[in-house]
This record gives C-alpha cells, structure tokens and sequence, in this order.
C-alpha cells in the first residue's frame, strides 16, 4: 500500500470518527437514537460548497454557515419530537433527513440537482482546497482531536451527568431536579452542528458533492456503526470504533471489490456480526473487560 | 431502500401495532403521494408525503389508531 493511500485512510477515519463522536452526543449520552444524521453532514457540506463555489466566500463562512443551519434545524425536530423516545424518534429523524434529500434534489438553482456540485477552487487555507493530502490530514486531525476534547468535556459536565441520567432512567432523573427536555434539546443541537463540520470537511476532502454521497441513508447509518462498535457511550468509542470500521470497508472495497459482485459486502457483513458477539457492548468495554481478565491471571 | 422507508412510516403513521391502522395508513400514504404528484409536481410526491407524516406525527406521536403514550415509553 503506498502513502497517498494509506494518507487518504488516515483522512477518512479521523473525520468519521469525528463525526460518530457527534453521534455519540445525542445517542450515546442523551439515548436519542437519529437515523437522521445524514441531514445534517449534508447541510454542512453543500453549505460549504454553495458559499465557496457559487458566492466566492470564504470556506470557513459556509462552515459556519452550515453549523447554524444544522443547529436550528436540529433545535425545531428536538422540539416538535421532545417526547418521542425509541423507534419513534428514530423514524422522525429519517423521515426528516428523507426531506432534506429530497429538498436538495429538488432546488437545482441552488443545489445544482443530481447533478451534484464539483468543488474548484484557488487553493489555500481560506478556501479550505488543497491540492495535496497532507493539509486535510492536519484539518481532519484536529477536528477529530477538538471532537474528543469537546466529547470528554461534555460527559464531564453537568450536562453529560444531566443526559446520561436522563438516559438511565428519565422519571428518575426529572425527579431530582434534571431539566429533562432542555438537556435534550440541547445535546441534539450540539450533535447536529458538530456533525455538519465533519461534513463539510468530507466536502472539501472529496472536491465533489452530489445528494447521493451526503445526503443519503447510509451516512445517517455509518455514524451509528461505528459508535456502536466502538462503545456507545463512551467518549473514546467512536474513535476505537472509526478505526476499525473505516480503514476495513475502504481496504475490502478495494481488495475484493473487483471480483464478484457484492462481496466485499459479504466480508464487511460477517467481520461485523463476529466483532459484535465477540465485544457486544463495544470495543471499549470488551477492552476493560480483557484487561481485568489478563490482569488477574497475572495477579 | 426506498419499500422499507415507505412500509415504517405507513406502520407508524397508523400506529404501531394496530392493524387497521396499517390498512388506513397505507391507503393515506398512497393517496397523498398520488395527489401530490398530480396536482404539484412528480419529484415533489416525497416530500409531501414526508411532511404528511411529521404532521402527524406531531400531531398524534402514536400515531393514528395507536396506543396513546407508548411513543413515550418507546415500543415494549
């Protein structure tokens, strides 16, 4: 495997993992399960885009930009969902990421449709286009460094103590005192704008957008993956998680995907389900679990 | 993709676990998705379809002919 692979790897992982740390803030903390993530990876994405491409503005205002669209729109489904739990939150959030595919597809004066936008621009740290790999891998690096900053700063704060006891019990937590509904909007407003710079970042790194490769389900499904994989919950899973997760689909694409058709997939498939019965509550915690077990036998 | 995302919200539309809810759901659904290509526009039918659904889902969080509350002890 040469280096601009093995960079491009590195790249895709840092920001996935970034963007699953996000994930992890409503699902793993506040126990908010959205399929709806998608939405909002794809609204900092086509932010960044639109602003850079069509307005001449700089990147960074579209990241912005991104990250406040993403935020209130994430504030109005918190607030018309704020007593849905389970599998109904999760269809709403579907449902409504579904919309804003659909609304990306649909204004093709501003998304440019199908289509899709292609991103060319002058290259340099204001417009956030690189035309070697190396400055994405710092970029992406240290958003997923601020990610799992923000992530262990969150669970150690009052809010983190708030969600997770929300979480564990809500009529427990509601009766002492925990302002259940606020804690929850806003760690889904928190989660949403996080994820739409990771978004964003993907945009800038591939140099291409169209609905299909930010807006659709799976992107709203490879956060929950990976978090779950690597231990939901826990401020350090997503990023075990991303590890695995990332580098495996991308090399099993790229070793089996020329032969038979869909095999890669076969392979992604078992080494998931086998991951899964043999660390069912993640990565992490099957980690602590063969630590205790090693070091009692050397005890 | 697209079956299984249609096949949810009419369940959840009608409410979880009632089956002339389902029936009637699927019917509105249909309905909504036609009239809306009709009378708006074709690539349109989604979306409003969608929106249909998140009214009622705010609306009735259990859905039409649902339990009334289990949306808010989630599906046991």
């Amino acid at each position: 495997m040469s280096a601009p692979q093995l960079l491009d790897l590195l790249i895709l992982t840092l920001i996935w993992a970034g963007i699953a740390a996000a994930w992890n803030l409503l699902a793993g903390f506040a126990g908010q399960f959205s399929l709806g993530h998608a939405a909002f990876i794809g609204i900092g994405a086509y932010a960044a885009a639109i602003t850079a491409t069509r307005y001449g503005l700089t990147t960074w205002a579209g990241i912005a930009g991104g990250l406040v669209v993403s935020g209130l729109l994430a504030l109005f489904i918190a607030s018309i969902s704020l007593r849905m739990r389970g599998p109904f939150f999760t269809l709403l959030t579907i449902a409504f990421s579904e919309v804003v595919r659909l609304i990306a597809l649909y204004a093709k004066g501003l998304t440019n449709g199908a289509e899709g936008i292609i991103i060319e621009l002058k290259p340099g740290l204001a417009n956030l286009y690189f035309l070697e790999k190396w400055p994405f891998a710092v970029l992406a690096g240290l958003y997923a460094l601020v990610m799992y900053v923000l992530c262990a700063l969150v669970r150690r704060s009052r809010l983190g103590h708030w969600l997770v006891a929300l979480r564990d019990n809500e009529d427990a937590a509601r009766s002492l005192g925990v302002p259940v509904y606020r804690a929850r909007v806003i760690a889904a407003v928190i989660s949403a704008s996080l994820a739409s710079v990771g978004g964003a970042l993907l945009a800038m790194y591939t140099q291409y957008i169209d609905p299909d490769s930010t807006l659709s389900f799976l992107l709203s499904v490879e956060p929950a993956l990976i978090t779950i994989v690597g231990g939901l919950g826990h401020a350090a899973g997503p990023f075990l998680g991303a590890l695995l997760i990332v580098p495996l689909e991308k090399l099993l694409r790229g070793w089996f995907g020329g032969m038979l058709f869909g095999l890669h997939g076969l392979i992604f498939g078992i080494v998931l389900i086998v991951v899964l019965l043999a660390a069912p509550d993640g990565l992490i915690s099957a980690a602590g679990n063969w630590r205790a077990q090693w070091s009692r036998r050397h005890a | 993709m697209d079956f299984v995302l249609v096949a949810f919200v009419v369940v959840v539309l009608g409410g979880l676990g009632s089956l002339p809810g389902a029936v009637i759901g699927g019917f509105l659904i249909g309905v909504v998705e036609q009239f809306s290509g009709f009378f708006m526009d074709t690539s349109l039918r989604q979306i409003v379809y969608f929106a249909f659904f998140i009214i009622v889902l705010v609306l009735r969080p259990a859905g039409l002919f649902g339990q009334r509350g289990a949306e808010e002890i989630g599906l046991q």
